[in-house]
């Protein structure tokens, strides 16, 4: 077995799990269920899993775990040299991805640092303490640092020694962590009207175009489809390594660490905050107002809120981690594809990070930019892997690649998803995603440098397609050489 | 409180349930495979 390969299934697992549970399990899913009618929502996200996610992984790990390359060699030697560009897509959004995901993993740390000093006291005002810490440059660049460093020397250490020790160790942690929180949560006085809003269907959302896209957008984002982390996974693992149910068991995993934070969060807010009212606020406050201001402001009225606080960041800090190393991993991979050897590739990617980090550490309007432009790129990202697959051929795919090896074999439905339903439903949502940043700027969607601009989109990612267009020759000359042939 | 209780288990006997099931079914595959190679 290489050194460069997952030691068992369960490593690779462990690793693929982490990599699919991040903080948008715990701060965005439990909002968004609330939000978008409760079990309904739920019902959509599941189906989402089967129409978008769980085909797109298994076409990733198809690609990956053929071609023994990245993104930027898989799609040269899967599709054909003229599509090199879209690997080449997949992984600088994945690597754009991680410049800010860095600067959010180091909030992380620190507030796990500030929940184990017991810094969240009945009184405190966390508003301030957030807006604080957000706007102390010297903070938010050293916690960045801190988190790129770290994870810089997981990855260091290669897939065996370091990226699957760490998940093995990471990935059940945080399924603790939060099965504990949710344990603790469930059983507030008044925690019962959480659950009411977080499990029972309000049909009528359904109707709402909004809850399905919510839901799809979610699972998308949630399960890592079409990010390129699961095809770089997909190398280090056996030729016979069991496609179909290892994305299944992936995106399962995913709902299930989202259901535990739902479990943890919603009925905590329901239960603690003063009204109904400021409830809803908490919901409506964003990802980091329900984390770093509602939550870290009702755990001190939480009876053992004080264990609790520690054991919740804890998690954050574990799920942002595990998704943090996936990122890192590709742009390694793709170094390593061209010929530089894993340590240097990582050393490379880590200053990369921490340099190209700096402007969203520094400037939170920066990183809410990146995260509106980047975030929808997946979209466009999970697209190219459906063209990838009509090229190669889905039925091939579905008979030659995933079912010989395959514990449940998938039928002819997979290719009829992944062929016609999957590139309707990017349509539907990236058209979605367009509309709303046009209705909702309007004065300002026009606009290439504002920060929630339809225009800013469209102006960055037609920079980067126009670049790795006129480089796609280069790009499809350097890269598949193994590092064992260049060194 | 019994609706919200039923829905709940209904969605956590799906989502746990099918996580759940499928690690399992993992296991026994690879038990098998265990088994296979010693014999």
């Amino acid at each position: 077995m290489s050194k460069d390969q997952f030691r068992s299934r369960w490593g690779f697992l462990a690793a693929a799990i982490g990599m699919a549970v991040g903080t948008g399990n715990i701060w965005r899913f439990p909002r968004m269920a609330a939000q978008y009618g409760g079990g309904a929502f739920i019902l959509a996200y599941t189906l989402a899993l089967f129409l978008w996610s769980a085909p797109l992984l298994m076409a990733e790990m198809a690609i990956g775990r053929k071609t023994r390359l990245g993104p930027i060699g898989g799609f040269r030697d899967f599709v054909g040299r003229r599509y090199t560009w879209m690997g080449g897509w997949v992984a600088a959004i994945c690597l754009l991805i991680t410049f800010y995901y860095s600067v959010v993993t180091g909030w992380c740390i620190k507030y796990f640092l500030l929940a184990i000093k017991g810094s969240f006291r009945a009184g405190v005002d966390t508003a301030a303490l957030w807006s604080e810490f957000l706007h102390d440059r010297s903070q938010t660049v050293f916690f960045h640092i801190l988190a790129i460093g770290l994870c810089g020397l997981i990855i260091y250490r290669g897939i065996q020694k370091g990226v699957e020790r760490v998940a093995k160790l990471m990935v059940p942690a945080l399924f603790i962590f939060l099965m504990a929180a949710a344990l603790r949560a469930a059983t507030l006085t008044g925690a019962g009207q959480g659950l009411t809003y977080l499990f029972v269907p309000e049909w009528s959302r359904l109707l709402q175009p909004e809850t399905w896209l919510q839901a799809f957008t979610q699972s998308a984002w949630s399960t890592g489809a079409g990010w390129g982390l699961i095809l770089t996974y997909a190398v280090y693992t056996s030729r016979r390594e069991d496609i179909s149910q290892n994305c299944l068991i992936i995106g399962f995993g995913d709902q299930t660490a989202a259901l535990l934070a739902g479990l943890a969060i919603i009925p905590t807010i329901f239960a603690l905050s003063p009204s109904l009212d400021s409830a809803r606020a908490a919901m409506a406050g964003g990802n980091t107002g329900l984390t770093f201001i509602s939550l870290a402001q009702l755990f001190p009225r939480m009876p053992g809120g004080m264990v609790i606080a520690p054991v919740f960041f804890l998690a954050m800090v574990f799920a942002a981690f595990t998704s943090l190393i996936a990122m890192v991993e590709v742009g390694v991979k793709t170094l390593m594809d061209g010929g530089c050897p894993r340590k240097k590739g990582t050393l490379l990617i880590v200053g990369a990070t921490l340099i190209l980090g700096l402007p969203s550490a520094i400037v939170p309007s920066f990183l809410d930019n990146q995260d509106w432009v980047w975030g929808v790129a997946l979209l466009l990202s999970g697209f190219f892997i459906i063209v990838a697959v009509w090229k190669h051929g889905a039925e091939k795919i579905r008979r030659e690649l995933i079912n010989p090896s395959a514990d449940i074999k998938m039928g002819p439905w997979w290719s009829i998803i992944i062929k016609f339903v999957s590139p309707v439903i990017f349509l539907f949502l990236a058209g979605w995603w367009f509309y709303r940043g046009i209705i909702d700027n309007p004065g300002t969607w026009w606009k290439p440098f504002g920060t929630f601009s339809a225009a800013t989109i469209l102006f960055q990612w037609g920079v980067l397609i126009a670049v790795l267009l006129l480089t796609n020759r280069k790009l499809a000359r350097w890269t598949g050489r193994l590092p064992e042939e260049v060194d | 409180m019994l609706k919200t209780y039923l829905w709940m288990a209904f969605f956590l006997l799906i989502n746990w349930g099918g996580f759940a099931a499928l690690l399992a079914r993992a296991v026994r595959r690879e038990s098998t495979k265990i088994l296979d190679r010693r014999r």
